[in-house]
Order: structure tokens, then C-alpha cells, then sequence
């Protein structure tokens, strides 16, 4: 729970995120509209500010026509007036004293015209009407004519109006309202409520003889364009609180993880101090028994007991291997330690590993080999073994069949070579919790009437740890009903002993020319319970020249020990100075090093040798020797290591095996 | 791990180590075993528990005579990340090797 905040946080910062994008993408939409609105209503007023203006000047310029004349001709006004009026479509035309029509700019409206009529308002001023025109009446100084009448026809004004399609355009004036084609537009309750942009202002015509006039102006956009706003909003939305909700989940499941590992952790820690607790007596239990059964003091009915002693006693040496590989693969420790194996003898172990099993109980174990194996080969057999059983065990534990058998097969697979062993038991087929406890570890199937045995769950899923760590795979196939099959793909390289032997004779002269192969032992150890091919192979190494360095005097000393016992002729140094004073003097054939030293590491120190034997003219080098780094780190955990294709890097402690296969291809 | 459990361990695994070596280099490889873990005591007594590179190098010291004895310290013990981790480990190593040296 301690984490769960955390993940809240994560949900309110994404909706919070969500939220104010969808304001500011809604605001950034609200105020181009806006903008569109108040640039095209500017335009409208501005373009009916120009059309009052242009109506001010010809009406200004027709009375100071009167004004300047004493007496203005019918014919005059004509001319005058319509050279005036021929782009503004208005007419201007004068009455006399009975209101009768005395001079007009365009006599095609006469008729028109006289269908006007003229009134008196309550203001006790003269107004003339005409259906479809705004008229403006001016006084003017001329005998027999009283006043100028100024109309504008409203088709025109509309013709303008309608020539702007994209806003509503709306004139009130002398109270009638003259609109566009736009202003006529349905809106909807969506477009009303959160699109609609209105503007009005006023303007005053009086100064001229006209009246006030308003020019409204609305603009909505069309249903298309909000409907695609609407759209990328919801879009958004649900892409945001979408990815709020998954980033909450993985915070959550990181979290879960979290604590599934720290459980995992807390089960290994006690997993694997119940290992040490019990490794010790469990090798007692085998050693007794093992000796009890070669004693030969039971009678038939006692040596089926021991039997039984002797196989409980291996699964739980097979329980404590698990727990110690599933350290190893947790802490990312587990490397492939390939050593020379007689793959005949190896079968033959796992046969005698389940002799026990089958004489007590009521399965079998039928071992199928594809073809002729290789004398030897070089394999990391501890693991392997500890494989295949960990797969047999289970079948024979949890598969409710009579038979289990195991295919071994040698492959290829890009070029790379592999053991492929297939193991099928005929049970019931696995359940999905089983099935699980391959990805997780503590996941054991449950328990049924045939297997209510050990289990807890780590067998599995250590198998697939270390096959994949040493780039190997494991695959299921599991079937209701028809049983399980397991293939493990495990990696291993050719040896070529035959050569190896013949060297071996002929170094030896003559002696061990059929020396025995050296079998794998499951649960050796690495430092001296091996039998080796080392050690029959030591005579290759006899006497030569071997600088250790160390800064480690304990190290130093168990090195020492491991290859004199070899027959390396070793000489040992504490530090980089008195290492370089050596080399001075002498040339080794090998030099092997700790990668830390006091003041500076192996390889910077390997560089400096490596200059000391190289002549300083030709640059080439004076004197072979080669170089090992011995460190308690892998390879890969040591900077720069892949710079140096030269040195060979093994991991401590000292592996007298693996030091001999490395010598082996070098002086090969 | 109880302590106990931890000491039983360690002794078995420096028995075992000495078991592969010569009767009469037992005594001598003990003791150098033995200097070389006072020596790294001193040195993890003296170094600044804040001086990760130094605490790294003396840890990987530690993993480096253990990897001898096959002792798995990530195993047995949390891999020692503060002074006093290491100190703690390397005294019960150091204890554990004096009580072995009785017996040789």
C-alpha cells in the first residue's frame, strides 16, 4: 500500500494533462472563431461607413449644386445628377410646391417614383415612402421647388449584403431591416449555445438628412467544422484518460512486481538457509546408504528400503541443487563451465540415478539415443544433469502415467551445436497453474492423489533460468489427457580427442596413449574434487615458465599450489613494480594475473609488459607471451575487456580445467 | 541464516578447501589465509565508510579469497553494501579461520 499514491499521482497528473489540452485546444478554437467574427463585422462596417460616406458626398454635392445656381433647369439636374449617380444606384429627385415631382436623375423611375406618397410626421416634418426604398428628404433654396428627395433602393443594398456569404449582415434603417442570405440560416442548439458571435453598432445618418441606422452582425461556423472540434476533443480525451488509466496499471503492476520480488527474495533467503541446513545431512543420508547397499548386509526386503532411502535422499539433494542455481540465476551468477564429458557414461548415470526409483516404484524411465555419440564432448554436465533429472523428477512425481521416456539427440542449430533431449511422460497433461510455474517461481501444481510429494515451486522455473542464462531453451507441449513433453536445448562443443590423445602420446612418448576419458560427475566441485583432463594432460605444461601476480597472498599461494601440482614451473609476485622488474629479466611463457591490484588493474599492467617486450624500432613483438586475467568478476563486469582479444579472461577461482582447455587451443 | 548456521558453514567450507591440499601445507596456507583476512580487516577498519571505490575494491578482495574457500557470500549473507557489512563478514571469517587453525 505503501506505493499506491504513487500510482494516484500518475492518473491525476495524465488527466490533469488530458484536461488542460482539451481547454487550451477548445480556447485556441473559441478565439479564432471570435477572430474570423470581428475581422469580417470590421469589414461590414467598415464597407457600410464607405457606402454612408459616398451617399453624404453626393447628396452634399447635389444641394451645393442648388446652392450655387439661382435658378437650376431640368435639364441641368439631369446631366449633373446622373453622371453623380451612376455608380451609386440611389435617385435623387426634387418636388415643388403641390409635392408634385419636378426634376428627377433617372426619368426610368418616374413612373416608379410617383407611386411614392408623401406624409407628415408627428414631428410635423414632410416624408415620402416608397415600397422597396430609404428615402431622405433635404431642403433646398430654389423657386417652385421645396425640397430634394434622395432614395436608395433597397435591391441593391441586398445585392451588396448577399455578395458576403460567410457572416450575417443585418441593416435597420428608417425601420425596416434589410439582411443577408446568411441571416437567414437555421442554427442549431449546439451552435447557438457555445458558437455564436454577435456584434452591432450604430451609425448616423442625420447629418445628411438621413436617419440612424444599426448594422447587426452574427457568425456561426458550420456544423462540419464543430463537429470536427467535437471530434478531436472527445479523440483526445479518450486518448488521454486512456493513457492515464494504462500508466496507472503499469505503476501498479511495477509496484506488484516490486513486491512479488521482495517476497520472492524473502522465500530464496530461507530457501537458502534451509539448503545449508540440510545439504550436509542429506550427503551423510547417501553416503550411508550407498555404503549400507555396497556392504551387502540387507537382506533383498532391506536393500528395497535403502533404495527408497537413496532416492528421497536425491530429490532432496535435487531441491537443494534448485534452491542454490535459483541464487545463482536471481543474482545473475550462473556461467556455462563446459568440461570434456564421455556422453555414453553420462546416459549411464541418470540410468543408475533412477535404477532406485524404478525398483521401488511403479514408473520407468526408457532412455532413447538417436544415433553413435562422440567419445567425448565439452559440456557444462553439472548443469545438464541437474536438468534433465529436474524434468524427470517432475514426471515422475506429477505425471499419473507408468512410463517416461527420454529422447537424446545431438543438433545443429545455426551452426551451433546442441544436446537436444526430449523427455514425454503420458499423464494427464499439465494444468495452467503448472504450466504458470515455468514464468514464476513458487508455483507448484497442485497436489493430486498420485504426487503429493515434495514441490515447492522453484524446480521449473531454476530450469528455464539456466538454460536460457547459458543461451540454451526449454520448451512445453502439454495435452489433456495425452501427457507432457519437455525438449531441453542445451549448448556443448565438439572436442577433437582423438588429436588430442595422439599429442598427448606422443609428448608423453608413448605413455597413456589410451588413457581413460574423464566422466562428469554431477555435483563436483571446482576447485580440486574434478578428476580432469588436466591432469593427464599436465605433461604438456611440465616445467613451463608461469608468472603469477596477485596481491592476495592467500590467492597467490592456493594458485601456486593448484598449478605446480600441474607441473607449471610458477613464480610469483605481489605487486606491478616487482612484476615489471621480472619480465625485464625474464620471459615467461604464460602470465597469469589478478585484474585488481594495488595502484592499478591487470590489463593497464598487461599494456606495460606487453611495451617492455616490444622493440621500440620495428614495433614488433620481441617476445610471445600470453596473458590470462584471473578476476572475481566476469568478463563482462571488467572495463575495456573486449579491447584485449590477446588476454583471456577466466573467473576465480582458478579453474585448472578450464586454464588447460584455454592452453590447449593456444598450443594447438 | 542464524549466526551459528553462518560460522558452521564457513568452517566446513575452509576444512573442505584445506582437505585438497597436502597435510603438512595446511598449517602454512591457514595461516597466510589468515593474515591475508587481518589484513583486509584492518583495512575495511580503516576505510571511510563513505568511499564507495574503496569499500568496492576491498568487497571485491572478500569475493576473491571467498571464491577460494567456495564460500557464496551473495548466498549466505545480503552482498555486503556498507562498511559494516564487510567489517561484520570479514571478523566472522576471520573468527571462524582461527577456530579451523586450532584444529590443524
Amino acid at each position: 500500500m505503501k506505493f499506491k499514491p504513487y500510482s494516484i499521482c500518475y492518473l491525476i497528473v495524465g488527466l490533469t494533462v488530458t484536461f488542460c489540452i482539451d481547454w487550451l485546444f477548445w480556447s485556441h478554437s473559441q478565439r479564432e472563431f471570435a477572430e474570423f467574427h470581428d475581422k469580417k463585422s470590421a469589414a461590414s462596417a467598415m464597407s457600410a461607413h464607405d457606402m454612408l460616406m459616398q451617399h453624404k458626398i453626393i447628396t452634399r454635392s447635389i444641394h451645393s449644386f442648388f446652392s450655387a445656381s439661382m435658378l437650376v433647369t431640368k435639364k441641368e439636374f439631369t446631366e449633373f445628377t446622373q453622371e453623380l449617380l451612376k455608380i451609386k444606384s440611389a435617385i435623387a429627385f426634387t418636388i415643388g410646391e403641390d409635392n408634385k415631382l419636378a426634376f428627377i436623375s433617372n426619368p426610368e423611375f418616374e413612373d416608379e417614383i410617383k407611386k411614392g406618397r408623401f406624409s407628415v410626421n408627428g414631428q410635423d416634418e414632410l416624408t415620402f415612402e416608397l415600397a422597396g426604398y430609404s428615402s431622405f428628404l433635404m431642403p433646398i433654396d430654389q423657386a417652385k421647388q421645396r425640397y430634394m428627395v434622395y432614395i436608395i433602393s433597397h435591391r441593391q443594398v441586398l445585392e451588396r449584403l448577399n455578395s458576403e456569404e460567410d457572416i450575417c449582415i443585418a441593416f435597420m434603417v428608417t425601420g425596416k431591416q434589410l439582411s443577408n442570405h446568411y441571416c437567414q440560416m437555421q442554427l442549431s442548439d449546439i451552435q447557438r449555445a457555445l458558437f455564436y458571435y454577435q456584434s452591432e453598432g450604430q451609425y448616423h445618418g442625420s447629418e445628411f438628412g438621413a436617419e440612424d441606422f444599426t448594422l447587426t452582425t452574427w457568425y456561426s461556423p458550420p456544423v462540419d467544422e464543430i463537429n470536427e472540434i467535437l471530434l478531436i476533443i472527445f479523440l483526445f480525451s479518450v486518448t488521454g484518460v486512456g493513457f492515464s488509466i494504462l500508466l496507472y496499471l503499469k505503476v501498479e503492476q511495477r509496484n506488484m512486481l516490486y513486491k512479488m520480488r521482495i517476497e520472492t527474495d524473502s522465500k530464496v533467503a530461507v530457501l537458502s538457509a534451509i539448503n545449508h541446513e540440510i545439504r550436509t545431512p542429506i550427503n551423510a543420508v547417501l553416503g550411508y546408504s550407498h555404503m549400507l547397499k555396497s556392504a551387502d548386509c540387507c537382506v533383498p526386503q532391506g536393500e528395497m528400503t535403502i533404495n527408497k532411502i537413496i532416492w528421497s535422499a536425491n530429490l532432496l539433494h535435487s531441491v537443494a541443487e534448485n534452491t542454490l542455481n535459483f541464487s545463482k540465476a536471481s543474482a545473475d551468477t550462473l556461467v556455462l563451465e563446459n568440461q570434456a564429458t564421455d556422453l555414453a557414461q553420462f546416459i549411464n548415470n541418470i540410468k543408475e540415478y533412477y535404477i532406485a526409483f524404478s525398483e521401488t516404484g511403479d514408473k520407468k524411465l526408457n532412455i532413447f539415443i538417436d544415433k553413435p555419440l562422440p567419445p567425448s564432448i565439452a559440456i557444462d554436465s553439472t548443469k545438464l544433469y541437474q536438468l534433465i533429472t529436474n524434468i524427470i523428477n517432475n514426471a515422475f512425481k506429477y505425471s499419473t502415467g507408468k512410463q517416461v521416456n527420454c529422447h537424446i539427440a545431438l543438433k545443429q542449430y545455426r551452426n551451433s551445436p546442441f544436446l537436444r533431449v526430449a523427455i514425454r511422460d503420458f499423464g494427464k497433461g499439465m494444468s495452467k497453474t503448472s504450466m504458470e510455474a515455468i514464468s514464476r517461481p513458487f508455483t507448484a501444481g497442485l497436489p493430486n492423489s498420485a504426487a503429493q510429494q515434495s514441490g515447492i515451486g522453484i524446480g521449473l522455473y531454476t530450469c528455464k533460468q539456466v538454460i536460457e542464462k547459458v543461451g540454451g531453451r526449454i520448451a512445453i507441449r502439454s495435452r489433456k489427457g495425452q501427457g507432457t513433453l519437455v525438449i531441453i536445448r542445451f549448448p556443448f562443443e565438439y572436442i577433437n580427442a582423438i588429436s588430442k590423445e595422439q599429442m598427448l602420446a606422443s609428448e608423453t612418448k608413448g605413455e597413456g596413449v589410451n588413457q581413460k576419458l574423464v566422466l562428469a560427475k554431477p555435483y563436483s566441485s571446482t576447485v580440486g574434487e574434478k578428476g580432469s583432463l588436466a591432469e593427464d594432460r599436465s605433461a604438456l605444461y611440465q616445467l613451463k615458465q608461469l608468472l603469477l601476480v596477485d596481491d592476495n597472498l592467500f590467492n597467490l599461494e592456493v594458485c601456486k599450489s593448484m598449478l605446480e601440482k600441474q607441473g607449471f614451473s610458477v613464480t610469483t609476485c605481489l605487486d606491478a613494480a616487482s612484476t615489471i622488474e621480472y619480465i625485464k629479466s625474464t620471459t615467461p611463457e604464460i602470465v597469469l594475473m589478478d585484474y585488481r591490484l594495488e595502484g592499478t588493474n591487470g590489463l593497464a599492467l598487461i599494456d606495460e609488459l606487453m611495451e617492455l617486450q616490444t622493440d621500440g624500432v620495428t614495433k614488433k613483438k620481441e617476445k610471445t607471451t600470453h596473458y590470462f586475467i584471473l578476476s572475481a568478476n566476469d568478463k563482462t563486469e571488467i572495463p575495456f575487456s573486449e579491447e584485449y582479444p590477446d588476454v583471456f579472461f577466466m573467473q576465480k577461482p582458478l579453474n585448472i580445467d578450464v586454464f588447460i582447455q584455454q592452453l590447449d587451443k593456444i598450443y594447438a | 541464516m542464524s549466526s551459528q548456521v553462518n560460522d558452521i558453514y564457513i568452517q566446513q567450507k575452509i576444512r573442505f578447501f584445506l582437505n585438497h591440499h597436502a597435510e603438512n601445507d595446511r598449517k602454512r596456507l591457514l595461516k597466510i589465509l589468515q593474515d591475508e583476512v587481518i589484513l583486509l580487516n584492518e583495512a575495511v577498519t580503516c576505510v571511510n565508510s563513505t568511499d564507495k571505490e574503496a569499500l568496492a575494491a576491498l568487497k571485491h578482495r572478500l569475493k576473491g579469497i571467498c571464491c577460494y574457500l567456495m564460500i557464496q557470500i551473495e548466498t549466505i549473507f545480503c552482498y555486503p553494501d556498507s562498511k559494516f557489512e564487510l567489517m561484520l563478514i570479514v571478523q566472522v571469517l576471520q573468527n571462524q579461520i582461527v577456530v579451523v587453525l586450532d584444529e590443524v
